[in-house]
């Protein structure tokens, strides 16, 4: 349903004056437009006037009297004027109709012998003051004194009223319209020359912008050839970094390898009996070494992460259940100094999985070891199901949890919690490198927590994830 | 069973090396067992060795040939196209594992070699296994 548009201007009489003076559209100095809608609106009101002052006289008079046979060409030839400035010649139209009515005036009291005529005198100088040019004005202004005296001679004045004083009653109404002709002029100059300046600087300005433009645009594309520039020396400094740590990486590994082998060599006695306490330190020292090893490969491995180097190597048979009963006795067995149960609540048949076997484990191992850890009594419930073509698994301990404004910090490289700290030993890396790899299986790791009572980490896998099988590049 | 076998270990880490000879020896009792210490010269000095090497530990990083170009080789010539190839790697990373999968090596073990589980990995080898045991710790 449409509503119709209302007219804006309810005005019809308005309408038809502004539609009946609209200036010619080849007229295009502001100026001159103006001067073409006021000399049509003149011109139309001196029609109309005069005509219903005629139409009186006719009335009154019961006759038609001399005055409007008079007036009658006159009329037709502002009605002409008046069509020639329709169609866009204003400065004949104006000129012939400021000089025509010029000479009426001046010639029409020859005719009558009235005096009231004179009246009329300045009136045409004020006409020409509003549309023709200044000078002009003033030519006529003296030629009109000039005529006055002149015709002086022939006029035969019927009225008590010299020819002297009507003339100082010209001088004087036709002075103040020249003088507040002249001051709107100055006015206009004025207003013009501020335009002048006005539109200087506007150019000023815009040559000005434009320069600015120019720069601004050099300043950017200078900007940003160095930002592409230092980007690409950061890549280029990210990979070698990379790199870098990758072999020195392997370096570290290879002697520290050796040691762990040596220590177990000794501690089951190759190399001769060893005392219980022997074994104790040997078994602490190997101990010491492994965790060291893992310490190693977190920070390789949240280099590559963060380097985008870090592949998955995808199969498609693993079996995460089996996984998580593994962990699960391995967790109990390190939990064997503490007062906490492993709990295992499975789902009775969980469907293979397809993803890289030794990064999903090494989460899994992640939330154990960190349950492990911080759990000191209680339970720590491992679970596992599946439901919407997802595993869905969790590690739930009754540790100290952790403070909601620290959630989402715990999955941030290089930054530990107060608990995290408390409980040095770690590079803190675990659970950022378990996220971003849950997360290029296309799953999710997420975390429940009530500080007090414990925590529950959660992960969910797909079970057909984009994946293909083989190497994987993680974006 | 394991002594039927006649063994070639490849390692340039003086260390490394020690350790696992000591293995093989002292706690495998491994009669026959060939040590190189860098893969120089690699074809020649393995057609010199005065029993033919049926079973074969490769490091994976060495100079100048690495274990896989030392793989490609053995398998390239006719009398060592059947030999057991085995991998060590310290490397942790999994496209290597799968890399070694592709190249053609009979199975892979992880460093740090662990003293109670290794002479069950090369026993289970013999076996006819295919083991690709990368230490999770």
């Amino acid at each position: 349903m449409s509503t119709p548009a209302i007219p804006l201007n309810i005005n019809p009489v308005g309408q038809v004056w502004q539609r009946l003076t609209r200036a010619h559209p080849d007229l295009t100095d502001i100026q001159t437009r103006r001067q073409s809608r006021l000399l049509a609106g003149l011109m139309l009101m001196l029609i109309t006037t005069s005509g219903i002052a005629a139409l009186g006289m006719v009335i009154r008079n019961g006759g038609i009297p001399t005055i409007v046979l008079l007036l009658l060409p006159s009329q037709l030839l502002t009605l002409g004027l008046y069509l020639l400035n329709r169609r866009g010649n204003y400065q004949t139209s104006a000129t012939v109709f400021v000089v025509y009515n010029f000479i009426l005036i001046h010639l029409a009291p020859l005719g009558s012998g009235e005096v009231a005529w004179l009246f009329f005198m300045p009136m045409v100088l004020l006409l020409s003051a509003m549309l023709m040019p200044v000078n002009i004005t003033i030519g006529m202004y003296l030629s009109s004194i000039v005529l006055q005296i002149g015709l002086w001679q022939l006029r035969p004045i019927s009225t008590e009223m010299t020819n002297f004083s009507a003339l100082i009653i010209f001088m004087v109404t036709a002075s103040l319209v020249l003088v507040f002709m002249n001051h709107r002029s100055r006015l206009e100059g004025e207003r013009q020359h501020e335009l002048r300046i006005i539109n200087q600087r506007l150019r000023e300005s815009e040559a000005n912008l434009e320069q600015r433009v120019i720069e601004r645009t050099r300043e950017l594309t200078i900007a940003k050839q160095e930002a592409d520039a230092a980007r690409l020396r950061a890549e280029e400094s990210d990979r070698v970094k990379s790199q870098f740590l990758a072999s020195m990486s392997h370096e570290l590994r290879t002697p520290l390898n050796a040691i762990l082998t040596f220590n177990e060599l000794m501690a089951i006695g190759t190399f001769g009996p060893v005392n219980e306490e022997q074994v104790d330190y040997l078994q602490k020292s190997m101990h010491s070494g492994r965790h060291l090893l893992s310490l190693i490969n977190d920070v390789l491995d949240i280099t590559k992460i963060q380097a985008g180097m870090l592949k998955l190597f995808v199969e498609n048979d693993f079996d995460i259940g089996q996984e998580m009963d593994t962990i699960a006795t391995t967790a109990a067995k390190m939990l064997i100094d503490k007062p906490v149960q492993v709990v295992r609540n499975f789902e009775p048949y969980v469907p293979p999985l397809t993803c890289d076997k030794r990064r999903v484990r090494q989460v899994l191992l992640n939330l154990v070891s960190n349950a492990v850890k911080f759990t000191e009594s209680g339970t720590i419930t491992l679970s596992i199901q599946h439901k919407n073509n997802a595993v869905v698994f969790s590690v739930a301990d009754t540790g100290p949890g952790i403070q909601p404004d620290q959630h989402a910090l715990i999955f941030e490289p290089f930054v530990q919690t107060e608990t995290g700290i408390r409980h040095a030993g770690g590079t803190g890396l675990g659970l950022p490198i378990s996220k971003r790899l849950v997360e290029a299986h296309g799953g999710q790791l997420w975390l429940e927590s009530t500080p007090g009572q414990g925590s529950t980490f959660w992960v969910r896998l797909p079970l057909q994830p984009a994946l293909k099988l083989g190497e994987k590049e993680l974006a | 069973m394991v002594n039927n076998h006649v063994y070639l270990y490849v390692e340039d880490d003086p260390m490394s090396r020690q350790a696992l000879e000591l293995i093989l020896r002292r706690i495998m009792h491994i009669n026959h067992l060939y040590v190189f210490e860098n893969t120089a010269d690699f074809m020649a000095r393995l057609q010199a060795l005065p029993l033919k090497p049926t079973f074969v530990l490769l490091d994976i990083h060495m100079a100048p040939y690495t274990g896989f170009e030392v793989l490609t080789m053995l398998r390239q010539h006719p009398d060592y196209q059947n030999t057991i190839v085995i991998a060590l790697t310290a490397s942790v990373m999994n496209e290597e594992v799968a890399l070694l999968k592709q190249s053609g090596f009979d199975g892979v073990i992880g460093k740090p070699i662990q003293v109670t589980s290794f002479p069950d990995l090369i026993q289970r080898v013999l076996n006819g296994e295919s083991i690709w045991h990368i230490s999770d710790l």
